[in-house]
């Protein structure tokens, strides 16, 4: 009866201090990514009422769609 | 994303904006886009904003030198008032070894108070087609 008991106890004591089963997969959480490569533009000396155009581009290195939700210029 | 950029009203100065864009990236929600550069003058003008203030019996006039740059060569087409009424124009086309131009102008407003009108100089300058000059007046008994 004793070894019973101690056999019990210590299997107890075992599962106390045993982490508990983790899934192998870590599950990523799916976002979108947004990246700029070149967000600050520096035009050369133009003359005044020149229309100066840029094109900044915006990668998505997530997994999910990106959205531009707004623009504000200042 | 394209950015398009008016460096009208920054002659002599250097530009810079920031664009904000708002995304769906919760870890960068706000991504900050800068343009600068400097901008060149392309004219001189002398007063930039003309003030015409007198008496109503008084004649009022202002006279206007319009210098274009060395570097940006123009002529002046055609110049107007928004309000005709208002105002009367005389230009004066550069003279001699002089390149200004002169824009006299006078009050034609008989009733006392304040004013404000533009002037639009057209010219055939490809980069400013439209040069504007604020007007104010202060007509008083």
């Amino acid at each position: 009866m004793k070894t019973i008991r101690f056999i019990f106890f210590t299997a107890l004591i075992i599962m106390a201090f045993t982490p508990p089963v983790l899934s192998l997969e870590t599950k990523a959480v799916a976002v979108p990514v947004a990246e700029v490569s070149a967000p600050e533009f520096q035009f050369e000396s133009v003359p005044e009422g020149t229309k100066v155009t840029h094109d900044y581009i915006i990668y998505n290195k997530g997994s999910e769609p990106l959205r531009v939700l707004k623009v504000r210029t200042g | 994303m394209t950015i398009a950029v008016s460096t009208s009203g920054y002659g002599g100065k250097t530009l810079s904006k920031t664009i904000q864009v708002y995304t769906s990236d919760p870890e960068h929600k706000i991504i900050s886009l800068k343009v600068s550069g400097a901008v060149e003058k392309m004219v001189t003008i002398e007063p930039e904003t003309i003030r015409l203030t007198g008496k109503s019996n008084e004649e009022i006039t202002a006279v206007v030198k319009v210098l274009p740059m060395e570097k940006y060569p123009f002529t002046i087409k055609s110049i107007s008032a928004k309000n005709e009424k208002i105002l009367g124009l005389d230009l004066q086309p550069p003279e001699g070894d002089n390149p200004a131009w002169n824009i006299k102008v006078t009050n034609k407003q008989t009733q006392p108070g304040r004013y404000f009108d533009v002037i639009t100089l057209v010219t055939d300058s490809i980069i400013q087609p439209k040069i504007k000059i604020n007007v104010f007046g202060n007509i008083s008994e």
